[in-house]
């Protein structure tokens, strides 16, 4: 497990399959070998009592890359639990649903293809909420190092060197807490959580406008 | 030193050949007496039967004396060949096994004499290595054998320089084992950029594998692993390098010094993902970050970019 | 912390369909290993050495000393403690078991769902039960839930199996401040007994042989099924 970084990118033309052929292009220029095919999707459920300090969310996420996990992410509002279960822990959800209930059309995922750069592993995947598409989010994976602090610049370096300019020179917040943390599956699932309530709350094309691409 | 090497070995000849000659006038005293007495007519001899075997006789026991007297004044071998566990190969009675400690001290008989004549090639070449011709040193100085050799030193001398070079640096951990009798395996633990394992053999280091911070030292029975190598391609090209390293920093004569230097120039892999390329000014070159350190500068390079 | 009971060839069903993403469907053909069939009896101290002995010469493995286990339990409640409490099973909330081994520090923590035993006429009890393994933070998770602490204990004990019964002989202790692993009280003089199986829905023939070794250990142990709500 090494460090993973998210990046939206913005995707002007609003049609996906444009701006993702684009992206497999450049990649392939810098001798990308294709490795199949990856998929997080992330459900989530809403308290059904509204009593007692607001409403608490829980986000439940499965990533290809660890198929006999499942996250789930417990957002309070002011706190985040993440905890790795057993893919048996779905079936736990229908006996929680006198608490938590989930909201369907809020069902997100991301999905495409994976690409292996020397000891870089890159990930072009395709949002879509509910059938509808959202946009477009790259994960990049440096294997052999564990903290970001050791290499984000140089993770940076890699990043712009095939997405160009909406990667800003500044470390992710979420990064930025964890900066001298050891890396951890749950980190690259809780960014990807962040990032999806990202394409949530924004509206259905992040790309409408390039100049501000949302991070 | 070399004058009672020399007459040990003078001493060492006479021995024998007063053996041979003890052999032989026993061998000659057998065959008189297999022959038996020589048939009535022919006693136009001088000698008679009993007379000859008396007198080889007598050949036998003065040559015995002679030997006895030449043995007592032998010394014992003093400077025994350290073989650890492998010296109880000898003690195996069975018969098929019994050549093999013979090849095996000859084997090492040999590697030693290598390390002795490298020894000295390494100091004559680099006393000066613009005079050709004449050699300066003095012959007995030439002939002498080094006090110790480099890959048979005892464990403490092993154990107190690893521990220095322990000391020496904060982020670097080096621990130390011996999961094969005399020889030490060196892990070391690098802020939280690499593992490495460095194999020696007394204090001359014969091995390094370097890998990724979360690869794990030891194998599935829990022994280190001292041979495979990393998963991931930048941690290849580190292992490379560090054995190139390690013959570049490899000096006979001053072995502790070597093996001090080596590690100082893996430390400088500290900054292994942070360091930009003091050439080119990038961090990556074919997806790779700067594997190459200079050995005396310890500037980071790239592969590629090496001066 | 053990899953002996489970059927294998279950499993494997499970771990095919869920890598293509549907266990939903694999609920639906009620393949998921999510019931329990359970006997339960107790054993004064005294004659807990004759009841492993009769025990290990009737289950699996015979040759060899049963296995021991040391674990420690924490039972919470989960339900709307603000709702007005009403008659019902909706306002009782569900129970959730964290399950910790402290003598393997190394294995996951176990999450478990106990139902409420079904009604019927069953050779051994039955109910819904679910062991999840999961990372070591579930407290914390299941406060941030909304759970609430009820009771924790320890129990120590041993674990055998009999192909895919798995039995268990253990001693509850109380839990509380000053407790350490070494100075334990225990809640009773005796040892508890259970027997338990877990199966399918469509698989119930599994209950008859653990009837079946209930009624080899009957002088020792009488094994019951035990209705809480009863209680």
């Amino acid at each position: 497990m090494g460090v993973s970084v998210l990046q939206i990118f913005p995707d002007a033309s609003r049609s996906g399959c444009i701006e993702t052929e684009k992206l497999h292009k450049r990649i392939m220029n810098l001798d990308a070998v294709q490795c199949g095919m990856f998929t997080v999707d992330c459900d989530s459920y809403y308290t059904t009592a509204q009593t007692g300090g607001g409403v608490r969310k829980m986000h439940i996420v499965h990533n290809t890359e660890t198929p006999a996990t499942t996250y789930a992410i417990l957002d309070t509002g002011s706190k985040q639990v993440t905890l790795s279960a057993d893919y048996l822990f779905d079936l736990m959800l229908p006996r929680l649903d006198h608490m938590y209930q989930s909201k369907k059309n809020l069902k997100i995922e991301s999905k495409g293809a994976k690409y292996e750069v020397g000891d870089f592993v890159v990930k072009i995947g395709t949002v879509t909420m509910s059938g509808h598409y959202k946009g477009i989010l790259v994960e990049v994976e440096y294997l052999p190092s564990v903290t970001p602090a050791l290499c984000w610049s140089l993770m940076r370096e890699f990043m712009q060197s095939f997405m160009g300019s909406c990667v800003k020179p500044t470390v992710p917040p979420y990064l930025q807490n964890k900066f001298h943390d050891v890396h951890t599956p749950q980190d690259t699932v809780q960014q990807y959580v962040e990032k999806f309530n990202e394409f949530r709350e924004g509206p259905t094309f992040t790309g409408a406008t390039p100049s501000a691409p949302s991070s | 030193m070399a004058a009672p090497e020399c007459s040990s070995v003078e001493v060492l000849t006479t021995n024998l050949n007063s053996l041979r000659t003890l052999r032989s006038s026993v061998t000659l005293f057998f065959k008189i007496i297999a022959e038996g007495p020589k048939e009535e007519n022919s006693n136009d001899g001088e000698h008679s039967f009993p007379e000859m075997a008396a007198k080889c006789l007598t050949d036998v026991k003065n040559n015995l004396r002679d030997l006895e007297t030449h043995v007592a004044g032998l010394t014992p071998s003093t400077v025994p060949v350290s073989l650890g566990n492998t010296g109880l190969l000898s003690l195996d009675p069975s018969p098929d096994k019994l050549p093999l400690y013979h090849q095996l001290l000859d084997c090492y008989t040999y590697v030693e004499k290598i390390h002795c004549y490298s020894t000295l090639m390494h100091s004559l070449l680099s006393g000066n290595n613009l005079k050709r011709s004449s050699v300066s040193l003095p012959l007995s100085t030439k002939r002498r054998r080094p006090a110790q050799l480099n890959h048979s030193v005892p464990q403490q001398q092993v154990d107190m320089l690893i521990q220095g070079i322990n000391q020496m640096f904060q982020d670097m951990n080096l621990n130390i084992s011996r999961p094969f009798g005399n020889n030490a395996v060196v892990q070391v633990t690098l802020g939280q950029v690499l593992r490495a394992v460095v194999t020696f053999r007394g204090i001359l280091i014969e091995w390094v594998v370097v890998r990724a911070y979360n690869e794990p030292l030891v194998d599935e029975d829990g022994k280190v692993d001292l041979y495979t190598p990393s998963q991931y391609k930048v941690f290849q090209k580190v292992t490379d390098n560090a054995n190139a390293a390690m013959l570049n920093f490899c000096s006979p004569g001053f072995s502790d010094l070597s093996v001090r230097s080596f590690f100082t120039w893996l430390h400088s892999f500290v900054s292994l993902f942070t360091d930009v390329c003091k050439k080119c000014n990038y961090h990556l070159h074919n997806h790779m970050p700067p594997t190459w350190r200079e050995f005396r500068t310890l500037d980071p390079f790239h592969e590629e970019c090496k001066p | 912390m053990k899953h002996e009971g489970r059927s294998r060839q279950n499993l494997k069903v499970i771990m095919a369909v869920s890598h293509n993403e549907n266990i939903e469907a694999a609920l639906k053909s009620q393949i998921v290993p999510d019931q329990e069939f359970l006997l339960q009896g107790s054993v004064m101290d005294n004659s807990l050495g004759v009841l492993i002995d009769r025990l290990r010469g009737l289950c699996d493995n015979s040759d060899v000393h049963p296995e021991t286990f040391h674990d420690h339990e924490v039972v919470y409640i989960l339900k709307d403690f603000n709702a007005p409490a009403t008659p019902g099973p909706a306002s009782q909330g569900v129970m959730l078991r964290v399950r910790r081994a402290v003598d393997r520090p190394d294995l996951p923590h176990q999450l478990r769902y106990v139902g409420y035993p079904e009604l019927g006429n069953y050779p051994a009890l039955l109910r819904n039960c679910l062991d999840v393994p999961v990372s070591s933070n579930v407290r914390e998770f299941l406060q941030e839930l909304g759970a609430k602490l009820d009771h924790e204990f320890m129990a120590k004990g041993y674990i055998m199996k009999k192909g895919r019964i798995k039995v268990t002989v253990f001693k509850m202790y109380k839990m509380g401040p000053g407790m350490t692993k070494e100075n334990l009280e225990p809640m009773t003089m005796s040892h508890l007994v259970e027997l338990s199986v877990l199966t399918t829905k469509t698989d119930m023939s599994v209950a008859d042989d653990l009837r079946a070794l209930a009624d080899q250990l009957k002088p020792l142990v009488q094994l019951e099924r035990i209705d809480y709500r009863r209680v």
